[in-house]
């Protein structure tokens, strides 16, 4: 297995697209960051001044966790979707799926590295995009007041690394997914379009069906766009933070770990199954 | 010992396992069957061509023996182990590029061998350079695989096939896309493997080229062996006897020997008489025809070419024999 890993991560890492994906997403959170805070200093008191205020609260290192969180849970997760889906659609698309499937150990091996390497990937683009936003929010931070006790306290790390973990697993399945209609599609094309599709109509279907309410608002406590906003509500439930309080209507974080686990399961079995069982011909 | 001789001793001793054994493999998609049935040994040392025309299911086989085909039934035994129950250690002693060699064009030549000596696992760095240069691309190792010529690819994949130095080869056209020296050099390279214990597997449409290299063939039609043997005893079921005598004669003569016993047919081609008999006809034949007054001015065994037994048993036309003029 360790042998299929180091040899899927040599060949994508020599591709310019992981380089240019994290490169788009240092490049979002930074410029992000900046474009509000810019916002924020030209909008002065001329707007509704709370709301200026809780955008100013939001940019300042104590609350980096929560909001760098939000927005490279977004941002990550497409590019996560990309790099996955290329890596394994693009194995069938040039043919070298029959080239190394013959040298790996066991077949499986071949897609457990996908899988793997792809939450590899996620991990990486959440932990430069939190260290990014943290070097952000601290400058912007120390233009205010120079105040950085929020994250020199104890435990500041460990907040961290929990965020990191929360907002990579929110990731997984949609990793997985990719993978798994990678092998499906035999395509980068399915690979990449079909998840990207349902991260974005799902969460357009998310909000129409809660607006919608009743029974329909329950149907979508399933819904993964909803369980990756319940897991990441979890990161602004920390000390010094001043970001919202998550709304009732959420499960809990757990619980929506725990869906998100179980998507990311079903799509997991589906490739093993389908890639143990299917020919792999010339055709792919 | 020569593979020659290799496979000869091989075979006398009755003992040698065969490095590859299928038994009844059969592979169906959906309503078509690619291959039906297919039983073959392929010996230690021994070069083995893999004949048919395109669809006859040569590339299914070779994906059945890979595992990334799955038989409908049959085995596939190779160094006296189950493939389906032994993958790992089947494959890890096995070489193969199947069909055109499929490698990542945004890796040089260098990295793509890189790249599947990390997934083989073990093989010294020092293996790839041996590798590049062995097939003459040294020179090109840096440049990325997608600004390589066909020729170059086909060198790469043969290269991949050596890197885990495999026991078992198989080369799906390996001279697909190289020029006459470059199929040379191939050709030069198949008996080499051979020599230093290797058995090879050489699927070809280029009948002159596995009829200069190959020991024993095997000819595929719709997925079924239509025929298996040593290349000199196939060749030598179509020996035919070449009668030529003077023109105003040749309707007289036909007539005359297709009434010999022991004559199965009588065919024109070019102003001469091709007689489907057995070579020591030759003497009765000439002896008919003196009876009758006719004096043959030739009579010569002819010996088919794999080329033209693989015509006669397939009954394809234009399959390519790259056969030089002679």
């Amino acid at each position: 297995m360790i042998n299929a890993l180091r040899s899927d991560a040599f060949r994508q890492w020599k591709r310019l697209m992981p380089k240019v994906l994290l490169g788009i997403l240092l490049g979002s959170v930074v410029l992000f960051y900046l474009l509000l805070w810019a916002t924020v200093q030209t909008a002065g008191g001329q707007t509704d001044a709370t709301g200026v205020e809780d955008l100013r609260a939001s940019l300042r290192v104590e609350n980096v966790i929560p909001f760098s969180a939000g927005l490279i849970a977004q941002f990550g997760t497409i590019l996560a979707i990309i790099m996955a889906g290329s890596s394994t659609g693009g194995e069938y698309g040039s043919g070298t799926v029959r080239t190394m499937v013959v040298r790996t150990r066991a077949r499986w091996h071949f897609v457990a590295a996908k899988l793997v390497n792809g939450v590899l990937f996620a991990f990486l683009l959440v932990l430069l995009g939190m260290l990014a936003g943290l070097a952000v929010s601290a400058a912007i931070s120390s233009s205010l007041d120079g105040n950085y006790d929020a994250v020199l306290r104890a435990g500041f790390a460990g907040d961290l690394v929990a965020a990191v973990v929360r907002t990579t697993w929110v990731m997984v399945p949609y990793v997985a997914a990719a993978v798994f209609l990678g092998v499906w599609g035999r395509s980068s094309a399915v690979a990449i379009g079909l998840p990207l599709g349902i991260f974005v109509v799902e969460l357009i279907a998310s909000s129409v069906l809660q607006a919608v309410g009743g029974v329909f608002e329950d149907v979508t406590k399933a819904f993964p766009s909803v369980n990756l906003s319940a897991v990441l509500a979890a990161n602004g439930q920390i000390q010094g933070s001043s970001t919202s309080q998550p709304s009732d209507d959420l499960p809990s974080a757990w619980q929506g770990a725990a869906v998100l686990g179980a998507y990311a399961l079903a799509a997991v079995v589906l490739v093993f199954y389908l890639f143990q069982r299917r020919d792999i011909t010339a055709e792919g | 010992m020569s593979a020659q001789g290799r496979l000869a001793a091989a075979e006398a001793a009755g003992a040698a396992t065969p490095v590859l054994r299928l038994r009844g493999l059969t592979k169906q998609f959906g309503a078509i069957t690619a291959v039906r049935g297919l039983d073959l040994d392929l010996y230690p040392g021994e070069v083995f061509g893999f004949l048919g025309p395109n669809g006859a299911g040569k590339s299914t086989t070779i994906g059945m023996i890979l595992g990334l085909i799955r038989p409908t039934a049959g085995t596939v035994e190779a160094f006296g182990l189950d493939l389906s129950r032994h993958r790992w250690e089947v494959l890890r002693r096995v070489g193969a590029v199947v069909e055109t060699p499929a490698f990542y064009g945004h890796l040089s030549g260098r990295d793509n061998l890189r790249a599947i000596a990390l997934a083989v696992g073990g093989v010294p760095e020092r293996r790839i350079d041996e590798l590049l240069e062995l097939v003459g691309l040294a020179d090109r190792a840096r440049d990325k695989f997608k600004t390589y010529s066909l020729g170059m690819k086909q060198r790469l994949g043969i290269a991949s096939t050596l890197l885990a130095d495999p026991q078992l080869v198989l080369l799906d056209e390996p001279t697909n896309g190289l020029d006459p020296a470059g199929q040379r050099e191939v050709r030069e390279l198949i008996p080499r493997l051979a020599a230093e214990g290797r058995t090879v597997l050489l699927a070809s449409h280029l009948l002159y080229e596995v009829q200069q290299v190959c020991q024993r063939v095997a000819i595929l039609q719709r997925g079924e062996l239509v025929a298996a043997g040593r290349v000199e005893e196939l060749l030598r079921q179509g020996r035919r006897l070449e009668v030529e005598v003077r023109p105003e004669e040749l309707d007289r003569a036909q007539e005359i020997l297709s009434r010999l016993p022991g004559v199965e047919s009588v065919e024109r081609r070019d102003g001469r008489l091709l007689l489907g008999a057995a070579p020591e006809l030759g003497r009765t034949v000439n002896l008919a025809l003196a009876r009758e007054g006719i004096f043959a001015n030739q009579l010569r065994l002819v010996e088919n070419t794999l080329e033209e037994y693989f015509l006669q048993l397939t009954g394809e036309e234009g399959n390519g024999d790259q056969r030089p003029a002679q």
